[in-house]
């Protein structure tokens, strides 16, 4: 059995609300702060190949108009 | 004539759909997601919500067997209608192009905003310039596409409605954030409507002022041409 994670994250030029409203709180705090950007997680498991798994992003997982998205394989 | 009301696992804005077109007098049939066919003249993705709207909205009922039948009837000239959610689910299976992002402030809106009139789709002919103010409630209200995308949208005049203030102006960025104010796109056949405004809420006094007659109206009429 295979273990993936799927990191989601928006395209370049998107605006992350979420991102940037916690980067407006923190960068007071913080000077060395310059973004922060938010994301989603996914852990897929399941007798899978990498193939599998990038079908699966490609067709309903992530949105190509918004998101890019890296697969991993977990190990242990 | 009679329109079709699209029923996804989770849907619910169906029977605000079916409220109205009751009240206006128009007849429906009820089409459950996993039909393929079915015995009408214009087809109505309803608001709401649908598959909970996880990972995305509309991402799922994207993918459901239903969607063969609205692709028929968009590659085939008849109306299709997507409203809030089902315009949302019209973006994810690639019938109207680009996507939905959060609000901006990231706060659901429920409001009555006004809509400037900037182009007609095939069956709606609405006075190009006018404003109508109209109800949205959604989280995820906010259009993009890329930038080629969006210059096509603009020269093909395929941008409906657009958010603007009262007057019409649309200098100001709109309060949900999107992309040029978009509010209402049409696709390339010009007879797949998709828009977030909730026209089903606007069709008796009582909610609100009735603009959405004219759509449900425009419907019929365009479905009997």
């Amino acid at each position: 059995m295979a273990r993936y994670q799927v990191l989601v994250s928006f395209k370049n030029g998107i605006f992350d609300p979420a991102g940037a409203t916690a980067y407006k709180q923190l960068k007071g705090n913080y000077i060395g702060l310059t973004n922060i950007a938010t994301g989603k997680s996914l852990i897929v498991e399941g007798d899978l190949s990498l193939e599998d798994v990038k079908e699966m992003c490609e067709s309903v997982l992530t949105n190509p108009v918004l998101e890019d998205y890296e697969i991993s394989e977990l190990r242990g | 004539m009679r329109f079709g009301i699209i029923r996804f696992s989770g849907s619910t804005g169906e029977h605000d759909v079916a409220q109205a077109l009751l009240s206006l007098g128009h007849e429906f049939d009820f089409i459950w997601y996993t039909e393929t066919s079915a015995e009408v003249d214009a087809l109505i993705l309803p608001g709401g919500y649908s598959y909970g709207d996880y990972i995305r909205p509309g991402a799922f009922a994207a993918h459901a067997p239903v969607m063969e039948l609205v692709r028929e009837f968009a590659n085939t000239g008849k109306p299709v209608l997507g409203i809030g959610n089902g315009f949302q689910i019209l973006c994810e299976a690639g019938i109207l192009p680009g996507a939905f992002l959060p609000n901006k402030d990231l706060k659901h809106m429920a409001v009555l905003l006004p809509m400037r009139v900037d182009a007609s789709c095939d069956w709606l002919d609405l006075e190009i310039g006018e404003v109508l103010p109209l109800p949205v409630s959604h989280s995820f209200g906010n259009y993009y596409c890329d930038a080629e995308t969006l210059a096509k949208l603009q020269a093909d005049e395929r941008i409906v409605l657009r958010h603007s203030n009262d007057f019409g102006e649309t200098d100001e960025e709109a309060l949900n954030g999107s992309l040029d104010n978009i509010a209402a796109i049409c696709n390339e056949g010009r007879n797949v409507l998709g828009l977030m405004a909730h026209i089903e809420l606007a069709v008796e006094p009582i909610n609100s002022l009735p603009y959405g007659v004219y759509f449900f109206d425009a419907v019929e009429k365009g479905a009997a041409s």
